[in-house]
């Protein structure tokens, strides 16, 4: 216990330090913040599906627009409160991604993928073509959580879902669980054949990352205000993928350095429109060949080699490297 | 009483009529194979006559076509893997299969891990320190701190057997050819490790190897498995001298 109480403190001070963020940024970078942070909590739950237990699913995407047609719907029609429409968001991912783990359990790699993409695609659809219900690509309007769209507020919010998230999963990696999940990944059958109650902790990983994307996605549609198909798109996938990728598959800080640079580096480069996710598949295809650890993993290897030649450094790094 | 009549015969282990097919092959073919609690029993064969399958049905990776396997009188044949572990059974590959990206001690805590998981929990300390006296005993504590993937073929093969002990309860390790390609060295570490284990905690050994001289120091009985039925049973110098095993190993 006395490791996740240093941990909260950790997170709180992470909080303070960049609690003052919106004061020294204009409202638009505010926003281009809030969207990161977002896409921080997609990335993380990902990696811990993708990058922790080799599940690859396509649909982790659809899982934040569940959240946020739930609550949104909720709200909407039975006029309940934005928290409870959230919670409510949270549990349906949970059971859809533990069935959806069900059925894709015996599946391996690119079956996996094209089920995942498959259902993914049905819900899409599904959300467009009811649109007595949803409003289809006409959008629907999701009260806004603190009655204003200014971002400012959300920025408090979306800061402190993400430092709960790097938390929930960081805990998740360092438990027993985490060694199944990386077991799992690593040899499927050895895993099961140590005592690994494989089929379980495959549908236990896919519930909790649909949770991760179906309270960032609720929140976000309270925050954005109109709820289309759109962002349930393959792009949006294609985008977390690229996040984790980028970042470093399989690191811990991978999503969150993916998440960031990735959605300011789009923001940057918003006059460049489509032509940004081919710069950004060529950017997959150079890490995936020459740095498979991403810009953590690049950052890593600069530090040792920065260290090779300043003693000093070295001492400063070492402890880092002391992990088991 | 269904469990009690091979539970009375005193057999850690007994398989009955225990067949498995892929499409026209007949892999494993009305299998009776019995191990008596605290044996060290070889399983040998020419290539193709059913000793992996048997394997990987006795772990539960393959699911029988027909007949029955009892582990001290219960019957384990429809359980998944990890259930069959819970039980006391663990198994090494004749191509290691480690987790890779875990580092050598993480691979060995792997079943005390998953103990917990089946309601077994140990103390940390306990499991911690007997992965160490295993890591050890397999001459591999000072790479503990190594990622797997880096260890070289014998080195994996040792981390199996290491990870391997690690289940607890353990009463019967399944080896499907344990000595092939590795190093004197390590084939003698691995078979100071069987006897071992064997003489302090009783663990029955079910070892499949085609090292003849290796098997013949450890095994005080064989059992010859050809086309996927059981062909003989015995000492070494009774099998020598078996005309149908002669047979099977040299044709006609």
């Amino acid at each position: 216990m006395p490791r996740f109480v240093r941990r909260v403190g950790w997170c709180l001070l992470a909080y303070a330090a960049f609690a003052w963020l919106p004061w020294a940024a204009s409202e638009y970078h505010t926003h281009v913040l809030v969207t990161s942070l977002y896409y921080v909590v997609l990335a993380i739950g990902w990696n811990l599906l993708a990058g922790y237990t080799g599940q690859f699913s396509l649909a982790h995407h659809t899982f934040a627009g569940v959240g946020a047609y739930t609550s949104a719907l909720l709200v909407l029609y039975a006029g309940a409160p934005i928290l409870v429409g959230i919670v409510a968001g949270a549990l349906v991912a949970a059971a859809i991604g533990y069935g959806l783990g069900t059925l894709c359990l015996r599946m391996r790699a690119i079956y996996l993928a094209l089920a995942t993409w498959a259902f993914a695609e049905s819900l899409r659809l599904l959300v467009t073509v009811e649109y007595q219900i949803t409003r289809g690509d006409l959008g629907l309007a999701a009260p806004f959580l603190f009655s204003t769209p200014r971002p400012t507020p959300y920025y408090f919010l979306f800061l402190g879902l993400a430092l709960a998230a790097v938390l929930a999963a960081r805990q998740i990696v360092d438990s027993r669980v985490g060694s199944y999940m990386r077991a799992i990944r690593d040899d499927e059958e050895a895993a099961a054949v140590m005592g690994v109650d494989t089929f379980k902790w495959k549908r236990f990983v896919f519930a909790v990352s649909a949770v991760f994307a179906a309270v960032a996605g609720g929140f976000q549609g309270h925050y954005v205000g109109l709820l289309s198909p759109t962002p349930m798109k393959f792009n949006e996938m294609a985008i977390i993928v690229v996040m984790v990728i980028v970042g470093g598959l399989r690191t811990f800080p991978g999503p969150i350095v993916g998440a960031v640079f990735i959605e300011v580096l789009s923001e940057a480069l918003r006059a460049w429109g489509e032509v940004r996710m081919v710069l950004f598949a060529l950017l997959v295809i150079l890490i995936a060949r020459g740095y498979p650890g991403g810009l953590v993993g690049i950052s890593g290897a600069l530090g040792r080699r920065l260290a090779a030649r300043i003693p000093a450094l070295a001492a400063a790094l070492a402890p880092s490297q002391l992990r088991d | 009483m269904t469990s009690a009549p091979g539970a009375a015969d005193g057999w850690l282990l007994e398989t009955r009529g225990l067949t498995k097919q892929f499409g026209g092959l007949v892999a494993v073919d009305g299998l009776p194979l019995t191990l008596r609690a605290g044996e060290v029993r070889g399983l040998i064969g020419p290539n193709g006559s059913g000793k992996t399958t048997t394997v990987n049905l006795l772990s539960g990776l393959y699911r029988a076509d027909a007949g029955e396997i009892r582990l001290r009188g219960e019957r384990i044949d429809r359980l998944p893997p990890h259930l069959i572990t819970a039980r006391g059974v663990a198994r090494t590959f004749q191509i290691p299969k480690l987790f890779g990206n875990m580092t050598v001690l993480e691979n060995a805590m792997v079943p005390a891990l998953a103990a917990i998981d089946l309601g077994r929990p140990r103390p940390r300390a306990d499991i911690l320190d007997r992965a160490r006296r295993l890591l050890a005993l397999l001459t591999l504590d000072e790479k503990r701190h190594d990622v797997a993937k880096e260890l070289s073929g014998g080195q994996s093969m040792l981390l199996q057997i290491a990870r391997g002990l690690m289940v607890s309860p353990i009463h019967l390790f399944l080896m499907d050819e344990p000595f092939a390609g590795v190093h004197p060295s390590i084939k003698d570490t691995i078979m100071e490790t069987i006897l071992q284990m064997n003489r302090a905690e009783g663990v029955t050994f079910l070892i499949v190897s085609h090292e003849m001289a290796t098997l013949r120091r450890l095994c005080p009985s064989v059992s010859v498995m050809h086309e996927g039925q059981l062909i003989a049973e015995g000492s070494f110098e009774e099998i020598a001298n078996h005309a149908v095993v002669v047979e099977a190993y040299l044709g006609r």
